[in-house]
This record gives C-alpha cells, sequence and structure tokens, in this order.
C-alpha cells in the first residue's frame, strides 16, 4: 500500500513538471488603477495566448517550470514584457499610456516656494553647482566669496567682514540657516565665514525689498541652505594645503531618514612657510597659525511626504597667536615695538524644527528652535624697549622750550609692556512658528511669529602706555581701564503677515507683507540692581510689484520689470554695550530703520545669458552711536538721532553653467552719505565716525565691479579667474608729522612724533584689483562613481606688485612714515593653495 | 519495470540541481569575451559576461538544466556604468533571453535561443556635476537615456558608412568616408555625423557632406537655427538626416549630452545585435589560468575568449 502511494504521488509530481501549470495574470492601468478588459498576453516561447476578461483577469497555460517571458499587448497602451518566475502562479501587471521619447531633460525640479526662487528687485539665487567657481576657488572654500562678489554688495576689503550692501552698516545684514539666524556666522573676526560650501545646497541673497517673512534685517538677508541627507551614501574628501576635510552622508535605516556629519580643519602652517621670505620681511612671527576647526552635521527624516523633521548642528572654533616686531631694527639703536597678540573663539549652534503640509495640501506649517554660543578671547601686549639717539633737529627744539634744569643726553632708553585682554560670552536661544495658506491658486497667505533671546556676558581692561597729562605737563604712562561686567539680556521679537497675488499668472505679481519687530534690554549692575529698557514695536510694511509684460521672441526669453518699498530696521549690535548709566528712559529710545525703494529690470536672452540693472534709494534714520565727551569722566553718551542716504545702481551680466564657457560680470555704484548730530564736543564717535558734519562711513566705495569667468576647453580642465575692482575707501587726512616730548616714568624725557588724522571728503585709499586664479583637473576613475578633483590656484596674484595703500602713519619713536594698509591684514604676498578632492 | 520507474522519477526530481563545473581555456581573437562564473557558498552559480564589443556593459546570467540535459544560459540583468563631463550613469536593466551552451573537449560555445531583450529597469542612478539623481527618480532618468541611446544606435546603423559592428580598437581603418578621406573610428564618425555642428557649420555647405543621399538644395535657411546648449543646431538637417523620432532629442541637446556622457554605452547598444546574433555564436571559449582573487569561493573562470 505505501509503496502504491510513493509511486502515485510521485507520477503526479512528474507530470507537474513535464506538462507546466496555469497562471493567474491580472492586468490594470498603472496611472488611474483601473483594470483593463481585452489585454493580449502572449507567452512566445509555446505561442500560447490569452485575454483578459472585464476584471482585467485571465489564466494563463504555461508548458514550462522555468522561469519565462510574457508579453502585455493593449492598444494605446506601452507593451510590457515581465518574467513570471518558476514559483510564481499569480501575476499583477500594470500598463501605462503610450510613450513618446523624451526631447529635453528637466533637470530642475520643482522647489519649496520662497526657497530658491530668484527675483527681480529682491533677490539673487545661487545654486551649488554655480558657487563652485567663486565659493572653492581660494585657499579656504568659503560661500561668503561668492556673496562678495554679488551685485550690490561693496567690496569689504582683503579679510575684511566689513562688507556693506547697498550702503547699509555692516551690521545690517542678517544671516539665516535654514531658517536659523545665525549671530556669529564668521571665523578670524570676519576673514572668513562658517558656511562650508561643501554643506551649501543654495544661497540666496537679498537685497532688496524682501518678504516681510524674513528678519530682523536692515540693508540685506543672506539665506543659506543647507543640503538634504536624502539621496543615499555620499562620501567627500578634501585635501589641500591649508585644509583637510571629511563630509559623509548617508541614509539611516531608508531613504526616508538620513544624516551628514563632517569636520574640516584649516591652518595656514604650509602657506605661511611658503611665503615665509616675505613674512620674514615684514617682521611677522606666527607663533600659532591661523586656525579654524569646524564640524557639522544635519539629521534629516521624512517618514512621509506630508512631514519632515530635522536636526542641524555646527561647533567651531578659530585662532591666531603671533608676534609683530619691525625687521631691520635692532634695540641697540632703535625703540622696537613688538606685539604679541592672540585670539581665540569658539562658536556653535544646533537647532531644530518640523514642516508640516496639512491634508489639502492648501496649508504648510513650519516650526523652529534652536540655540547659539559664542565666546571670544582676545590677549596681547606690547613691549616698547631700546635705546635711540636724541635727533639733532629734536635737540633744537628742546633747547627752545621751558623746561628748566634739564640737560638732554645723548639718547634716552624705554623699557615697557602694555596689556591687554578682552572675552565675551554670547548666548541666544531663538524660536519661530511659520504658516503658508495656499487661498486660491493665485494667493498666498504667509504668517509667522518668533523671537531670540539673548544673554550676554562681556568683561575686559588692560594697562596700556599712552601719553597723558599730569600737572600740565606731558607724561607717558600707563593708563589702566576695566570693561566693567553687568550681565546682560535681549529679547528679540517679531510677527508678520505677508500675501502674495499672482493677479495675472506669470505676468503681474504682488507682494504686500507688514512686519512688527519689537526690543526688550533687561540687565544686572555690579551691584545686583535689576533694570530694562523697552523700545516701542517698529511696523514694516513691504510692497513689490513684478511685471513680465512680454512673451518669449526672437530677441528675449522674458524680461521683468519690478518696483518695491519697504521699511526694515534691526537692533543696533551696540546695545549689548548698554548700561543703567547711560540713563535712557522707557520708549525713548528709537531702533533705526530704513526705507528702501527699489526698482529694477531682468531680461533672459538666448544662450542662458541673464541681464538685470537695478536702481535704489535708502533713507536710513533714528540711527544709535555713542559719544564719551571729554570731562564726562568716561562716561558713555547714547544717541539715536543719526540720519543719512545710500543710493545708486547695479548691473550684471551673467550666464550659468554652460559645458564650456560662463561667469559673471557686475558692477555697482553706490553714494552714501551719513550725519550724526550729537557732537558733546567731540569730533568722532566712540566708532570713530565724524559727528556734526555730513562724511561718507568708513566702508564705502563708490565704485566696485568685479568679473568672474569659467573657461571649460575639455571635460576634463577648467580655468576659473576671478578679478575685483574697487575704487578706495574714505582715508581721514594726516597732518605733517609732530615732534614733541613726554616725561617717562622715571623722569627721562622722550622724543616722540604724532600725526593728527581730520575726517576728508576727498582723500580716499588706493583702489583695490585683487586677482584670483585657479586651474582644475577633474576625472571619473574608469567605470566607477569616483570623481576626482586636483586644483591649484593663487589667491591675489598682483600682491607682490602692488598692494592698495592708505593713510600716511608714524612710528611714535622714530617719526619714520610709511604708508598703512588698505586690507584688514595683509601678508603682502598672494595666498597659493594646492590640493585635491575626492568624492561619490 | 519498478526499477525503471524509479530511475525516470529520480532523474526528473533531480532535473533542477545540477551546476556547472568544469574549467575552460582561452585562444586568441582580434576582440574578446570574458566569461565568468561565480558560485557563492551555497553552490549558487553565476555568470558574468563582458565582451570588447559591449563596453561600459556587465551581462549577467544563471545556469540551469532544461529537459534534455542541455546547460542553459538565463539573461537575467545587463549592468551599465559610463563616464563622461562630469557625470556618470549607472544602472541595471532586467532581461530575458537564453543560449545552450555547448562542451565538446576542453572548449565551450553558445548556441542562441532567444536574443536577451530588456524587460525592464531595475535601478538607475546619475550625476551630473554636483546634482545626485537616485531611487526612482534616477531609474527614470536612466531608462530615459538608455531607450534614446538604443534609438539612436539603431538609426546610425541605417547611415552610410556605419558597418555591421563598431570594432574595439581605435584608429583602425573602419570608417572610410569617401568624401572625406579621412579613416577614423566609430565614435569620431558617430559624433561627426550626428553633431556636425560641432565641425563647423560650413561643413553643411560643402557637398562633402556626410550623408551623401542629402541634398543640400533643399536645405532651408529661414528659421533653421535652433539653440540647445550652447551648440546652434541646425533643423533642416535633424529633419533630413536624423528623424522624426529622435528630432526633438537632438533639436534640445540631449542627444550631444547622452553622446558626451554615455558614449560606450552607444557604442555598446551599436554592437549588441551583432554580439548576439553572429560574435557570440561564433565564439569559442576556453578556461585560462588566471588568479584566485574573487570574493566569492569555489570559483571557476572562463575567460578571454580569442579567436
Amino acid at each position: 500500500m505505501k509503496k502504491s502511494v510513493s509511486v502515485i504521488l510521485f507520477i503526479l509530481l512528474s507530470l507537474s513538471v513535464v506538462f507546466g501549470k496555469d497562471i493567474s495574470i491580472n492586468v490594470f492601468d498603472r496611472d488611474i488603477d483601473i483594470p483593463l478588459e481585452g489585454v493580449k498576453l502572449i507567452e512566445p516561447k509555446s505561442g500560447r495566448i490569452a485575454y483578459t476578461d472585464q476584471n482585467g483577469d485571465t489564466i494563463l497555460q504555461i508548458d514550462s517550470n522555468e522561469q519565462i517571458m510574457v508579453i502585455a499587448d493593449y492598444v494605446g497602451y506601452q507593451s510590457r514584457k515581465v518574467i513570471i518566475a518558476p514559483d510564481v502562479n499569480t501575476l499583477k501587471i500594470g500598463l501605462s499610456m503610450e510613450f513618446v521619447l523624451e526631447g529635453k531633460e528637466l533637470i530642475i525640479e520643482g522647489k519649496a516656494p520662497g526657497k530658491t526662487d530668484e527675483k527681480v528687485g529682491v533677490s539673487k539665487v545661487v545654486e551649488k553647482n554655480e558657487m563652485k567657481s567663486t565659493a572653492m576657488s581660494g585657499p579656504m572654500q568659503d560661500v561668503m566669496s561668492t556673496v562678495k562678489t554679488l551685485p550690490g554688495v561693496v567690496y569689504a576689503g582683503k579679510f575684511s567682514p566689513n562688507f556693506s550692501v547697498r550702503g547699509g552698516e555692516p551690521n545690517d545684514l542678517t544671516t539665516v540657516l535654514d531658517g536659523f539666524v545665525v549671530r556669529y556666522p564668521w571665523h578670524w573676526g570676519g576673514g572668513f565665514s562658517i558656511f562650508n560650501p561643501n554643506i551649501v545646497d543654495s544661497l540666496k541673497f537679498s537685497a532688496g525689498i524682501f518678504s516681510a517673512k524674513y528678519g530682523p534685517a536692515m540693508s540685506g538677508l543672506m539665506e543659506v541652505n543647507t543640503i538634504t541627507p536624502n539621496d543615499g551614501v555620499k562620501l567627500q574628501v578634501v585635501l589641500s594645503m591649508m585644509t583637510a576635510e571629511v563630509l559623509l552622508q548617508t541614509p539611516i535605516v531608508n531613504e526616508k531618514s538620513g544624516l551628514y556629519i563632517g569636520g574640516r580643519l584649516t591652518s595656514q602652517d604650509l602657506p605661511l612657510l611658503m611665503v615665509k621670505p616675505l613674512v620674514d620681511q615684514q617682521g611677522l612671527n606666527f607663533t600659532r597659525s591661523p586656525y579654524i576647526y569646524d564640524g557639522y552635521f544635519k539629521w534629516y527624516i521624512k517618514p512621509v511626504d506630508r512631514f519632515e523633521w530635522y536636526i542641524n548642528g555646527f561647533v567651531g572654533a578659530d585662532g591666531i597667536s603671533m608676534i609683530a616686531s619691525p625687521p631691520g631694527q635692532t634695540e641697540a639703536t632703535h625703540i622696537v615695538t613688538t606685539s604679541n597678540f592672540s585670539w581665540v573663539n569658539f562658536s556653535g549652534f544646533v537647532n531644530t524644527g518640523f514642516k508640516v503640509i496639512l491634508p489639502g495640501d492648501k496649508v504648510f506649517m513650519h516650526f523652529l528652535g534652536g540655540y547659539e554660543y559664542h565666546k571670544s578671547d582676545i590677549k596681547g601686549n606690547f613691549l616698547v624697549k631700546g635705546t635711540r639717539k636724541y635727533s639733532d633737529k629734536f635737540k633744537e627744539y628742546f633747547a627752545t622750550l621751558p623746561v628748566i634744569g634739564t640737560t638732554l643726553p645723548d639718547s634716552f632708553q624705554m623699557d615697557n609692556s602694555s596689556q591687554f585682554g578682552e572675552g565675551d560670552a554670547d548666548h541666544s536661544a531663538q524660536g519661530r512658528f511659520d504658516t503658508d495658506v495656499t487661498i486660491t491658486d493665485r494667493i498666498m497667505f504667509s504668517i509667522g511669529l518668533g523671537g531670540i533671546y539673548q544673554w550676554v556676558n562681556y568683561s575686559g581692561g588692560g594697562e596700556i602706555y599712552s601719553v597723558g597729562f599730569k600737572n600740565g605737563l606731558p607724561v607717558y604712562e600707563p593708563f589702566t581701564y576695566s570693561i566693567s561686567k553687568e550681565d546682560k539680556s535681549i529679547l528679540s521679537s517679531f510677527a508678520y503677515m505677508n500675501f502674495d497675488f499672482k493677479v495675472i499668472p506669470e505676468i503681474f505679481d504682488i507682494e504686500i507683507g507688514m512686519r512688527t519687530d519689537h526690543v526688550a534690554l533687561f540687565g544686572k549692575t555690579q551691584n545686583g540692581e535689576e533694570y530694562d529698557l523697552q523700545v516701542y514695536p517698529v511696523p514694516e510694511p513691504r510692497l513689490n510689484f513684478f511685471l513680465t509684460p512680454f512673451k518669449p521672441n526672437n530677441v528675449f526669453e522674458t524680461m521683468t520689470f519690478s518696483l518695491g518699498v519697504g521699511l526694515f530696521s534691526k537692533a543696533p549690535a551696540e546695545l549689548v554695550a548698554y548700561e543703567k548709566s547711560f540713563g535712557l528712559e522707557d520708549f525713548t529710545m528709537p531702533i533705526g530703520k530704513t526705507l528702501t525703494v527699489v526698482t529694477g529690470i531682468e531680461t533672459l536672452f538666448p544662450f542662458n545669458i541673464k541681464v538685470k540693472a537695478e536702481g535704489y534709494f535708502k533713507y536710513q534714520f533714528d540711527r544709535f552711536y555713542m559719544n564719551t565727551p571729554p570731562n564726562n569722566n568716561g562716561k558713555i553718551v547714547s544717541h539715536s538721532d543719526g540720519y543719512g542716504y545710500s543710493t545708486g545702481f547695479d548691473l550684471s551680466i551673467e550666464r550659468k553653467m554652460s559645458p564650456y564657457l560662463d561667469g559673471s560680470l557686475s558692477y555697482s555704484y553706490c553714494d552714501i552719505r551719513m550725519f550724526n548730530p550729537s557732537t558733546d564736543g567731540m569730533s568722532f564717535n566712540l566708532r570713530n565716525d565724524p559727528v556734526g558734519i555730513w562724511y561718507y562711513p568708513r566702508y564705502h566705495r563708490f565704485h566696485s565691479m568685479n568679473l568672474i569667468l569659467n573657461a571649460r576647453p575639455t571635460d576634463f580642465f577648467t580655468i576659473t579667474s576671478k578679478l575685483s575692482i574697487a575704487s578706495g575707501k574714505p582715508q581721514k587726512e594726516a597732518s605733517e608729522t609732530q615732534m614733541f616730548w613726554a616725561y617717562d616714568q622715571k623722569g627721562n624725557i622722550l622724543e616722540l612724533y604724532a600725526k593728527n588724522y581730520t575726517y576728508s571728503d576727498t582723500l580716499r585709499t588706493e583702489i583695490s584689483i585683487p586677482f584670483d586664479l585657479k586651474v582644475t583637473f577633474n576625472f571619473y576613475i574608469p567605470n566607477s562613481k569616483v570623481y576626482v578633483e586636483i586644483y591649484a590656484g593663487v589667491e591675489d596674484l598682483f600682491a607682490p606688485l602692488y598692494s592698495p595703500k592708505a593713510a600716511m602713519e608714524t612710528d611714535m619713536f622714530s617719526g619714520d612714515d610709511k604708508r598703512g594698509t588698505e586690507a584688514n591684514f595683509d601678508i603682502g604676498a598672494p595666498l597659493p593653495s594646492i590640493g585635491f578632492t575626492v568624492n561619490f | 519495470m519498478k526499477n525503471i520507474l524509479y530511475m525516470i522519477m529520480i532523474c526528473v526530481m533531480l532535473s533542477g540541481c545540477l551546476s556547472l563545473k568544469e574549467r575552460y581555456s582561452d585562444k586568441k581573437s582580434l576582440e574578446n569575451i570574458n566569461l565568468t562564473i561565480m558560485s557563492d557558498k551555497s553552490g549558487l552559480e553565476t555568470v558574468y559576461i563582458t565582451s570588447s564589443l559591449l563596453p561600459s556593459i556587465t551581462l549577467k546570467g544563471a545556469l540551469s538544466l532544461d529537459a534534455s540535459g542541455d546547460t542553459i544560459l538565463n539573461f537575467n540583468s545587463l549592468y551599465t556604468i559610463t563616464n563622461g563631463w562630469r557625470s556618470y550613469t549607472e544602472g541595471n536593466l532586467m532581461l530575458y533571453g537564453q543560449g545552450k551552451i555547448k562542451k565538446y573537449d576542453e572548449n565551450m560555445t553558445i548556441e542562441m535561443i532567444s536574443k536577451p531583450e530588456v524587460i525592464d529597469i531595475q535601478s538607475g542612478s546619475m550625476r551630473v556635476i554636483d546634482t545626485y539623481y537616485r531611487n526612482k527618480d534616477g531609474a527614470g532618468r536612466f531608462k530615459n537615456k538608455f531607450d534614446r541611446l538604443y534609438e539612436t544606435a539603431q538609426l546610425l546603423k541605417l547611415k552610410d558608412g556605419f558597418g555591421q559592428f563598431a570594432p574595439s580598437q581605435t584608429g583602425l581603418n573602419y570608417f572610410f568616408d569617401p568624401n572625406r578621406n579621412i579613416p577614423e573610428d566609430f565614435l569620431t564618425h558617430t559624433k561627426r555625423v550626428l553633431f556636425p555642428e560641432l565641425y563647423g557649420i560650413n561643413t553643411l555647405y560643402k557637398k562633402k557632406l556626410l550623408d551623401i543621399h542629402y541634398d543640400l538644395s533643399l536645405l532651408d535657411n529661414t528659421d533653421d537655427l535652433i539653440i540647445a546648449d550652447d551648440l546652434l543646431y541646425r533643423k533642416s538637417y535633424t529633419d533630413a538626416v536624423i528623424g522624426e523620432t529622435l528630432k526633438e532629442v537632438r533639436n534640445s541637446g540631449t542627444m550631444l549630452r547622452d553622446f558626451n556622457e554615455s558614449k560606450k554605452l552607444l557604442k555598446a547598444l551599436y554592437n549588441y545585435d551583432y554580439f548576439f546574433d553572429t560574435f557570440l555564436p561564433q565564439a569559442v571559449l576556453q578556461v585560462t589560468t588566471k588568479n584566485n582573487d574573487y570574493k566569492f569561493n569555489n570559483c571557476i573562470i572562463i575567460d578571454n575568449l580569442k579567436k
């Protein structure tokens, strides 16, 4: 019996192998998910055919138990071939409508509104690929290198943070990273920013009438959008003379969650070694070469299409330590000033937020909160030491002075040391909530609110040798100062609403909004007495019109006109220096404002050439400044009655992302005049700006031009050149060098020199002509996804031949005159960079 | 009788379990094929085929036995990766096709039962400068590019001067254009045919034309130029030489971009039919002794087919 059953089973099994099986197949429309009746299914090998019924079902009998192919064919639909594995008995096949070979492939996808949209009269967007030439051309890759070449940005000078946007104070610019206001975006006091272009997806620079959604900002807004780690594993390694960098991006669990984490170490050891002879010539000795250490991370989760959560973090440190002494001088015959200086900064922030699209796709919400910390310590000392013979001229001069009982020896000696140290720790916490509501397909309404709470500790002091008067006689002696430590906190809050009307879609747009900013200061004196200072909220209306009246034609593709007006405000940075002793009452201090009008025209020509022209007028008022009146026991007096105007125009021609040649040419003209009415018996205020007269601010330049060219003669070779030409900044008028005498603490007579400086409306520093050059070789390792770039470049190629000079300066002890340098920091040599990047 | 039945049943039962375990040596040829059989720990064997006629492509298949005991090579996927113009293009396509492996002495031949056809896309990704296309988007873009290149390859086969296949070695006197009297290789000649504008617009005004059937007097100069990606294309040339199917692909600049980024894949697709219709069936494979430095265990390597 058992044997018979076994035999029967084996036979049945064999028969099934030999004689095939039935496959149940269901065919449906892939796009609208409905069953398809009458679909022809063919198994080519056997020639068997079956047709689907009204439910899209059919049974196809196949002979083989191997893997086979079945073709589904239906009129008006793309035929589809499907492999059926041996173990499959049921199958669903989806068909799509007949396809047409794609022509122009669209590379740019639709992005969230407001994030990357560029508008004439409002903003300029620079995408990641476009940033490569400007942000990555120097020895230090920095997004600010791109910003500094944009129209509307007045050339700041080498290593200078003080770039002005259309005549506004440098501090009037606000920087935002993924919606989070970054209050300290700089390294080396402004020489470079913290924004590494390798983690930046796009940059939006707004110098016009930007939306009420954004602020507080007065002259401009810079929005940095970081990359979203949602497209797989990527690794980048950068190694150059100055920098070692690693950036890793990886999904976590699946593509719905991703993380990038990276770090960058920068040190000028090697470049400074290469230009050591030039550095030595200037008497500089870096005991700690300028360095920057940065770390970043971002974690991103999008579990469903309607919800996204992220957390961003950054930590950075930078510093420098150096000794400077004039070359070619010895203490035996000169009074030598040796400066020893060190500066260390630490900063970091973390922010988190989530974005939600509510069902119905009409409402979008974004919540954000974060914390930022910045600490800075600077200290230095100046050693003045040596012996110097009195000059004949000084002896003649001294003989005429009624200084009784003093006979000059042949020489005098000096040996004293000044020192100073300052430090601050600045914390801030911020949060905001934004909502965009699509009321109709032509009207978008936005509303939001938020605030930043900042608390600072600042202290400092020192002992500095300088010339003062004692009993009517000039004395060279130490002057001790200390900055009183008062804990302070500032709460800045805002609310806004904004309407975006597409009156005639793609032809006529109106944007109108209202923003209100408020600031309140809270402090505690060293005696423990608490105080606060309240100001009135500032209403800031904004209005923009955009008109694109012409259709694409043979001459140009698009032409857009814009006109906008808006009021902007921002609490002055000096507010942290406010003390109870200033004596201000609540609601008596207005916050500085700027009324701005901008008009523009933008035209897109064939070959992707864009030409833009914008003109503007800004009226600045309620500007804050501080004086230190004489005979006031060193107390500071503050005012908010400063005012002025800036006007000018920006022109630009650009061509983006061509396989062969692209770049941009921009020119900005800017005229700025400011006035600080309250003099308090002074000629200059605490910031060294003139009072009582109209003046050009220290950062003003009439003309700034930038030319950037990227040439790609082959697909593996790129030459990038960047040339800037900028007219000079205001230069104080220096008097003739004056010789004078003073006692030192031991009663010795010192031969000293000085110049007096007065404001000049006409004197300017020399023009600046920095020229950067970079050549890059790039290739893929064959048959792989590993991309390699090898580059060599030089920044400020003309430095050995030409370096713009500023006002004449004089050595206090020798009377030797020399022209100061216009740059914030200058070693008189071009900065080379060689490196490579590997990524996949 | 019972014993015979048992034996028949056992043979049928065991029909799905046999694997290829023999070695072969190579011979010399102008073009080559590398056929590698990899076997993992579980004994699962995978066949990889590359060839100088199919640059940038790796064919993958599995071995099985048919009812008559012959070894069947089931082609199941095609992998490709190409680089060019600061980009890469990578993709995996599902194939369906079969070949019968025949062994004699120390050699092996493959008789094609059905030429591998592309069934569907499994995955794809692209990178252009710093823009990445992955997952669904990458797969879609890769498939579109693959289809365009395939159609372009079929178009070239209809043009004068293009032979049955494109040899792998460059510099050969293969394409001899009587109008130009200069020999050039497949890719150079293809670039000249598809994008004469790159060689100077005046090329079209001379009778030394690429397509000898193209009549210059038919050239319509009015509204004839179109700009795409820094190049001026002549629409009349597109209409006459390229044809309707690929007209927009060329006039939009996409065809040039595809060529620059994936020219090796274009060449492989041009040779695809010849490879399976003529070359592979005529090839005689022999095993060579090679370094066993593969990741999998128990490898049996057959490579370097040389005629």
